[in-house]
């Protein structure tokens, strides 16, 4: 029970005491009483939040549908032959760095959410896709045999047998590349994307350790949300049960 | 009805059934037997169309199965398999209510299937309904696996070497809980075994395949009995004899057994009976609790577990000799469902149905 209480509390203060600039401003002025211009005034640290989870949100879902599809699309006897070359891709994807990605995209589809859209669901498209490829091909060859005998056509086979039994793996996947995401999205406010990420470059550019800190902080306290966030849901849907068994 | 004509199965250059014709009666049990690489669990799984046929036709009933939609096909068929393949995130009641959710049949007729199914396999719904896969033993999550081919009550069952991985004491009574099953529902049975003594006891007829070929179609005692050739008396080995006293279940030789009660056990005399003469002790609810041995001063009883001594009217004669001989006894109860006695077998009556053919 105290596991279900106490982290929401936690970090339902932390994010009060964050994105409350009343709250906020006497909190910095204790950390570092030498910074003058204390807190970052040309737009309230809760948009930026509300920007930076927005991105998160959107660049996650989609990382996942297609991390997802192109897993059962690699792991199906027609997309066997492409498997290598997705891995190989996805892989490569996850090399460079989503500041270069940025670079690429912004003179494709302009400044701004787009180009940050594109750099984080390509970078974290990796895990998803791995682990969608590494929990299909656990699952022992005679289970969907299994299936098939009796009588499951090959959609039944994966919704019945085969998302059920790697959904554990898949969804620890999942839960890498969000909170990878919550990290990375900062990089979006140097093509104007905004989130939490406006204020950290500010506070780079104008040597404001206080800037830095709150926007730090906040997608801190964000990534360990959603940490926790999984972790329950892991819980739930996959309670103490064995995996596979014979 | 399965009717193989002429099937052939070719994977590139290797043929795995080479031309194999036969047919299985309704609600006979046909056993397919050979060494590995024989074809016949090849040829088993072209009847569901798991596998096509390269050439040939397989008829149920006098359908061409290459006609039906190979789901529609398999979901009127009964599947078990050896390593069962039970779902690992569903319970029991919904591994054996799965087909009948296939065919879309609503979920409270399901459930009470299921808990039928349970019942007739002998294990308690209460007790299994909700336990997954993983909870239990081999030999249950195997009953399970036959309870969910039985689900939506087919005709015909394929079973691949379906207690191949369960241990001997197990097979048994798995065996012996088969011979139940069938002798109630009377389904038509492809089987797929490594095992002769399982062949034997429980094929009304039995294939025995080798390089793709049928070699012999015959009864189990025929089999044994009149091996056509060389390859078929090595398969069957020197020890037919003892082989072939699998073909005969105990019931057909139960003797009438003489029994006391345990209390009345000290002061029981001899009443003249001859040397092969045992006398069983029950206990409580009239189970079984030992035998009365004579000694230099009197009698003594001698405690007996029922289920190390005992056989069921469905245990083969071999298992009735294996228990004579294992306890060194001269006859061995034949027990009910309660281990009460219900008569004995006797050794010389193994001896004679032994002369009978040699």
């Amino acid at each position: 029970m105290k596991r279900l209480i106490v982290p929401p509390l936690l970090f339902g203060l932390a994010f009060v005491v964050l994105l409350n600039a009343e709250l906020l401003e006497p909190l910095l002025r204790t950390l570092f009483p030498n910074v003058r211009e204390i807190l970052y005034a040309r737009i309230p640290l809760i948009d930026l939040f509300r920007e930076h989870v927005m991105m998160v949100l959107v660049s996650s879902v989609t990382a996942t549908v297609i991390g997802v599809s192109l897993g059962v699309i690699v792991t199906r006897p027609p997309g066997r032959d492409f498997l290598t070359v997705v891995q190989g891709l996805s892989s490569f994807a996850q090399t460079f760095p989503p500041v270069a990605v940025l670079a690429l995209a912004v003179p494709a589809v302009g400044f701004g959410f787009r180009p940050t859209i594109i750099a984080l669901v390509a970078y974290s498209v990796l895990p998803i896709l791995n682990n969608t490829i590494a929990g299909m091909e656990a699952i022992p060859r005679e289970l969907t045999e299994a299936s098939r005998g009796i009588g499951m056509t090959p959609l039944q086979v994966l919704f019945l047998s085969e998302l059920p039994l790697s959904a554990r793996v898949i969804a620890a996947g999942i839960r890498t590349s969000v909170i990878i995401n919550v990290g990375t999205a900062t990089i979006g406010a140097v093509v104007g994307a905004g989130g939490l990420g406006v204020v950290i470059v500010a506070g780079l550019v104008r040597d404001n350790i206080a800037f830095v800190f709150s926007g730090a902080a906040a997608a801190a306290v964000l990534a360990l949300a959603f940490d926790w966030l999984f972790g329950r849901l892991e819980t739930l849907f996959f309670a103490p049960r064995a995996r596979v068994s014979r | 009805m399965i009717e193989f004509s002429c099937v052939t199965k070719h994977y590139g250059d290797i043929t795995a059934v080479d031309s194999v014709s036969f047919r299985v009666e309704d609600g006979q049990v046909c056993v397919l037997i050979g060494p590995s690489g024989c074809g016949k669990t090849t040829t088993l799984k072209m009847v569901n169309r798991m596998l096509d046929a390269s050439s040939g036709e397989i008829s149920i009933n006098g359908r061409n199965v290459s006609e039906l939609a190979a789901e529609q096909l398999r979901r009127g068929i009964g599947y078990v398999i050896q390593s069962v393949g039970l779902l690992p995130h569903m319970n029991v009641r919904d591994n054996i209510a799965i087909v009948q959710r296939l065919k879309r049949v609503d979920r409270r007729q399901r459930y009470r299937r299921a808990d039928e199914l349970l019942e007739l396999i002998g294990l308690d719904p209460e007790q299994y309904r909700l336990k997954h896969p993983h909870e239990l033993s081999g030999g249950e999550a195997q009953r399970i696996g036959v309870a969910r081919a039985l689900a939506a009550d087919p005709p015909i069952l394929l079973m691949d070497e379906p207690f191949g991985a369960v241990d001997p004491l197990n097979r048994e009574v798995l065996q012996t809980e088969f011979l139940r099953l069938q002798r109630a529902l009377k389904k038509t049975v492809l089987f797929v075994t490594h095992d002769l003594d399982e062949a034997i006891r429980l094929g009304d007829t039995v294939i025995l395949m080798k390089d793709g070929q049928i070699v012999q179609h015959d009864s189990p005692e025929r089999i044994l009995a009149a091996p056509r050739n060389q390859f078929v008396r090595d398969f069957v080995g020197a020890d037919r004899a003892l082989k072939r006293l699998s073909c005969f279940p105990v019931e057909g030789y139960i003797r009438e057994a003489q029994q006391i009660a345990q209390q009345d056990a000290a002061s029981f005399s001899n009443g003249g009976r001859g040397p092969d003469s045992v006398v069983w002790v029950y206990g409580a609810d009239r189970a079984l609790v030992g035998m009365l041995q004579r000694s230099s001063s009197g009698y003594k009883v001698i405690t007996l577990k029922p289920e190390e001594v005992g056989v069921v009217p469905l245990s083969s004669m071999k298992e009735a000799l294996s228990r004579l001989l294992g306890q060194g006894i001269r006859a061995v109860p034949v027990l009910d469902q309660r281990n009460c006695v219900i008569g004995e077998v006797r050794l010389p009556d193994i001896e004679e149905l032994n002369q009978a053919v040699l």
